[in-house]
């Protein structure tokens, strides 16, 4: 599905300031229907990497390949969520969610019963006329994630999509997109930073390395899916988690 | 629940309160300057105002006066506006362009526009086209700078955002630039039509060959105070007018 061999990028300085080595080869395989959480320090180019995969920027070497055809541009089959949300102001969320599709010609009629569908599924019921200011950030990120899957992507990547978020909304948009992926079958890749995420969304676990990057270890989780309620007190878990930490704490401290 | 909308009005939308507080303000201002007139000599006092107006009205000078200063305002702030938002467009996407332009902008806009009036005087001789240059100098830099202004100071991520949707450049102008744009572009209309209004007085008070100008250069040089403050208020009548107006237009034009 989502193939990366050895994928080198340079941020080119602008005259003041030195480029900057981004990712030194990396290499990622991700199977169709596969949930890969990638895993790494704050600012090691996880996010570049998710970005070269939507096709917003350009890499220096290697090869990115989804489908087996390398990545030349944005794509009708990969939709991504931003971290910070990137939400329209002006426009409502029902506009918000169905912007995707406005831009593909499809008729208001027909985007609005998309948009709908979604706003009921994501849990925004009574939400459709309100602004992207009058939400909370968790409610915010629902419209971010109902604008994605309105596109009907093969693939979702998700830029630490809940990093802004408390620890209790945080959690319950994890949940949303745990059952939204055990239900859709949508292939996912989510960059973060925090480990228990990563642990307790991912079929596996990508662990980069500090700037610039490069994959430290793939751990495939072996959890169970779907993921029950208590997974946060499984053994398998909890050394998952220990162990993902002591590799951070070692790669960071150097 | 559906929330009502009332209490999250879009920018720039105005209640009908703030109407009835703006005619307060504007009736207290009325007594307040009818008072201080009553109590001293030299201010005609409102009433006297209105009613010279009110004559003006009825003459058959005022209103033919103002419908040629009305159309040379009309052609220069609309040829201001459309130039001013395309050059405003074209500087904030590009550095380039816009470092070139940087230094003259900034000499131009510092510099008094009056400066300019017997140039554009020279240059068009004693027509309406001079009229309308006037207008339009007057307006044109301002609505380049906020334009412009608001073009840069985008949200490059929801640009970012468009594009991994598959925005092509035109979706990104129209759907994400321009809206995005909308209120800082609106704001630079409304000081550029301000003035313009502003410059079409000032045109016509300089080359004195006619329109509502003309009028009050006369008047002034009459010392007929009352008929001056007159044609003033006329003045400050058409600015609010064409403000609303350009409001209005700016709202529809640039759709979201």
């Amino acid at each position: 599905m989502i193939s990366i061999v050895g994928c080198r990028k340079t941020h080119r300085g602008d005259g003041r300031q030195p480029p900057v080595p981004v990712l030194d080869g990396v290499d990622l395989e991700v199977r169709p229907h596969e949930f890969v959480a990638v895993l790494g320090p704050s600012g090691c180019g996880k996010t570049t990497l998710l970005r070269i995969l939507a096709g917003l920027e350009g890499w220096d070497s290697g090869e990115v390949r989804v489908h087996g055809r390398p990545v030349s541009g944005p794509g009708t089959d990969r939709a991504l969520v931003f971290q910070d949300f990137a939400l329209l102001p002006w426009a409502t969320v029902t506009d918000n969610i169905a912007f995707g599709l406005e831009l593909r010609g499809v008729a208001r009629a027909e985007r609005t019963a998309v948009a709908n569908r979604l706003i009921d599924r994501v849990g925004l019921n009574g939400f459709a006329r309100h602004y992207p200011h009058q939400l909370s950030g968790g409610m915010q990120q629902r419209v971010g994630l109902a604008r994605a899957l309105a596109v009907e992507p093969e693939i979702l990547l998700l830029d630490e999509p809940f990093g802004s978020l408390d620890s209790l909304t945080r959690r319950g948009l994890q949940e949303d997109v745990l059952r939204l992926h055990h239900e859709t079958r949508k292939t996912v890749l989510l960059v973060t930073h925090s480990v228990d995420e990563a642990a307790r969304l991912g079929d596996r676990v990508v662990l980069l390395g500090p700037r610039p990057a490069r994959v430290i270890e793939t751990i495939e989780t072996g959890l169970p899916r779907p993921r029950p309620d208590d997974i946060g007190s499984d053994r398998r878990f909890v050394a998952l988690k220990e162990h993902l930490w002591n590799r951070l704490k070692a790669l960071t401290s150097r | 629940m559906e929330s009502s909308q009332g209490a999250d009005q879009p920018l720039g939308a105005a209640a009908p309160a703030d109407w009835r507080t703006s005619l307060t303000a504007l009736a207290a201002g009325a007594v307040v300057w009818e008072l201080t007139a009553r109590l001293s000599v030299a201010l005609p006092p409102f009433s006297v105002v209105v009613g010279t107006l009110i004559e003006l009205l009825r003459g058959d000078v005022l209103l033919p006066a103002l419908a040629t200063s009305l159309a040379s305002l009309a052609v220069g702030f609309s040829c201001a506006a459309a130039a001013g938002l395309t050059l405003g467009l074209v500087l904030g996407r590009s550095r380039t362009a816009e470092h070139l332009s940087d230094v003259y902008l900034d000499a131009v806009m510092s510099a008094p526009t009056l400066i300019y009036v017997p140039f554009l005087f020279a240059l068009f001789g004693v027509s309406r086209a001079s009229q309308v240059a006037v207008v339009f100098a007057y307006a044109f830099f301002i609505i380049v700078t906020t334009t412009s202004a608001a073009v840069k100071q985008m949200d490059r991520r929801l640009i970012d955002m468009a594009r991994a949707f598959g925005a092509t450049d035109r979706q990104i102008l129209w759907r994400v630039a321009l809206p995005a744009a909308r209120p800082m572009v609106l704001i630079g209309l409304s000081l550029g039509v301000t003035r313009a209004v502003k410059g079409m007085v000032v045109g016509e008070m300089v080359i004195a060959l006619s329109g509502v100008g003309a009028l009050l250069r006369a008047s002034a040089a009459r010392f007929d105070l009352a008929q001056t403050l007159a044609l003033l208020l006329v003045v400050v009548i058409v600015s609010a007018a064409c403000n609303l107006l350009v409001g209005r237009a700016g709202r529809a034009l640039i759709d979201r």
